[in-house]
């Protein structure tokens, strides 16, 4: 049975999210572990120990954007809903303050854009959908692409972390919350929303943070369409 | 007008409204400043930041001594005249700090490298520590701090690993000709997969360079994120051999065939410290 989050850590228990896990030691130490190594924290069994869902936007760099290359590429027309799933990441709060952040799947990185212009993301490959959203996958998170413009053919989509909010479903899925994509001209711009991609979801409150540079959080991400015929 | 006619002509009061002119000219610079740091540091970079905050704080400093000037009925134009061979003479002896001053502004509004960047400013590479208006000094690769003249930034080449969003970690690896080259390229393509800075796109290659005299050397190529170049090309060739190995290929010693042309009179060998040739 996959963990619900967020969640507090007892002295002894451990949770275990993809290939992440995290464990709380007897005397109060905190361990984390993912597939890029383990960490850990010494800290009195008195300070309470969350783990909760965090955009994949922290481990090993810093990214403000996750790119999401769709299995095979999809036609999308203006008012589709795209669904694919998304990497996430988990972030570790002793009292309340960040402690570590590891990664529920394996990292990987990609350029979207030319070199001089472009921005490094997140790299995922996933199945997309249409229409409804998929199944619950271990250690991923579900995102969903709201399409505007001309119809196009996605090779994949995006998901802006720097503004956007984690929901969670009645069944423990997370969502990242909705982004739009505005198909023009062959390319495809996305801009993240704070809305929630569905009906029924819950907002993951996490302790506040630095907000994200005003010309990250500004930045759209620029996508290249596959060219059709 | 002769600078000794406007001295004369000074009243206490003029002299009085141009220091206040200017004391609140540079007090308000270090209110903006304050602001500045309080509402705009946290959302910029501190490269663009910093000399953000130099270019405004000495803009209103500037601007508050051309205003001070004013009530003792100088202006810019009457400043030069009155000048004369002063200006001219104190102009020379600072040519080398303005061109620096000129320069040092030019860094800040073209801003080829800020805080932060690695660089190559000539002969001297690192990481800039600070970009003031009289020069930039930079953090070389051993610790040591190198302070170099606006002038000679602004005006020689620079090189910043930083302005582009990914940089290429290339080099080349040797297998022996009796290995497979298929086998080879798969397994060097799986470790760069595999590894979490290489670039997905632009895509990692394997190539066959050479067929050199000991070895078929192979180009090996990959993306990565500046911040990470360094570290990705030091793991991934230090984890090429154990990745080759695993799978079987041989990374080849120098090797020199010596072919024999006639067998039928012995090969005379001498023994080091040994008697005569056997």
């Amino acid at each position: 049975m996959p963990a619900a989050l967020p969640t507090t850590l007892a002295p002894g228990a451990e949770v275990r999210v993809g290939t992440a896990s995290v464990r709380r030691l007897a005397d109060g130490t905190v361990e984390g572990c993912d597939a890029h190594g383990c960490s850990r924290v010494r800290v009195p069994p008195s300070v309470e120990a969350r783990v909760l869902p965090a955009p994949a936007s922290r481990r090993l760099l810093r990214v403000d954007y996750v790119y999401v290359e769709f299995e095979e590429p999809i036609h999308a027309s203006p008012g589709d809903l795209i669904w694919f799933h998304a990497p996430l990441e988990l972030e570790v709060t002793l009292g309340g303050v960040p402690a570590l952040r590891l990664s529920t799947s394996r990292v990987k990185y990609t350029l979207v854009g030319d070199i001089v212009d472009g921005v490094i993301c997140r790299y995922h490959k996933s199945p997309v959908y249409l229409g409804d959203p998929p199944p619950r996958m271990e250690g991923l998170a579900l995102a969903a692409v709201e399409v505007d413009g001309d119809p196009g053919i996605l090779p994949g989509a995006g998901v802006g972390l720097a503004v956007s909010t984690l929901y969670r479903g009645e069944d423990g899925s997370i969502y990242y919350s909705l982004q739009r994509l505005e198909i023009e001209g062959g390319t495809a711009t996305l801009r993240s929303t704070r809305r929630p991609p569905r009906r029924g979801l819950v907002e993951v409150r996490r302790p506040p943070r630095r907000r994200p540079a005003l010309h990250q959080a500004l930045q759209p991400l620029i996508l290249r369409l596959v060219e059709a015929g | 007008m002769p600078v000794s006619n406007i001295l004369a002509g000074l009243r206490v009061v003029d002299v009085l409204s141009a220091v206040a002119i200017l004391v609140v000219g540079v007090i308000f610079a270090y209110i903006v400043r304050l602001l500045m740091r309080r509402s705009v540091a946290a959302r910029l970079p501190p490269g663009t930041y910093k000399p953000l905050e130099n270019l405004v704080f000495y803009s209103i400093v500037a601007t508050a001594i051309v205003l001070a000037l004013y009530p003792l009925g100088l202006n810019l134009s009457s400043l030069v005249v009155a000048g004369g061979l002063a200006s001219l003479a104190v102009g020379l002896a600072a040519q080398n700090s303005l061109g620096n001053l000129i320069s040092g502004v030019f860094l800040l509004i073209e801003q080829p490298l800020r805080v932060g960047d690695p660089v190559a400013i000539g002969d001297v590479s690192g990481v800039v520590v600070n970009i003031s208006l009289l020069s930039t000094t930079i953090r070389t690769w051993d610790g040591t701090l190198v302070r170099i003249p606006n002038n000679t930034v602004f005006g020689g080449e620079i090189v910043n690993f930083y302005r582009t969003r990914a940089r290429r970690v290339e080099f080349t690896i040797g297998i022996h000709y009796a290995s497979s080259i298929k086998t080879a390229v798969d397994a060097i393509m799986k470790l760069m997969e595999e590894h979490p800075y290489c670039l997905v796109n632009p895509k990692p290659e394997v190539f066959v360079e050479e067929y050199a005299d000991s070895s078929v050397n192979l180009r090996v190529r990959c993306w990565a994120p500046p911040q990470v170049w360094f570290s990705t090309k030091v793991e991934l060739q230090t984890r090429l051999k154990e990745t080759l190995e695993a799978a079987g290929v041989e990374i080849p010693y120098p090797q020199l065939d010596l072919h024999i042309k006639s067998a039928e009179e012995p090969v005379r060998v001498k023994l080091e410290g040994g008697g005569s040739p056997a």
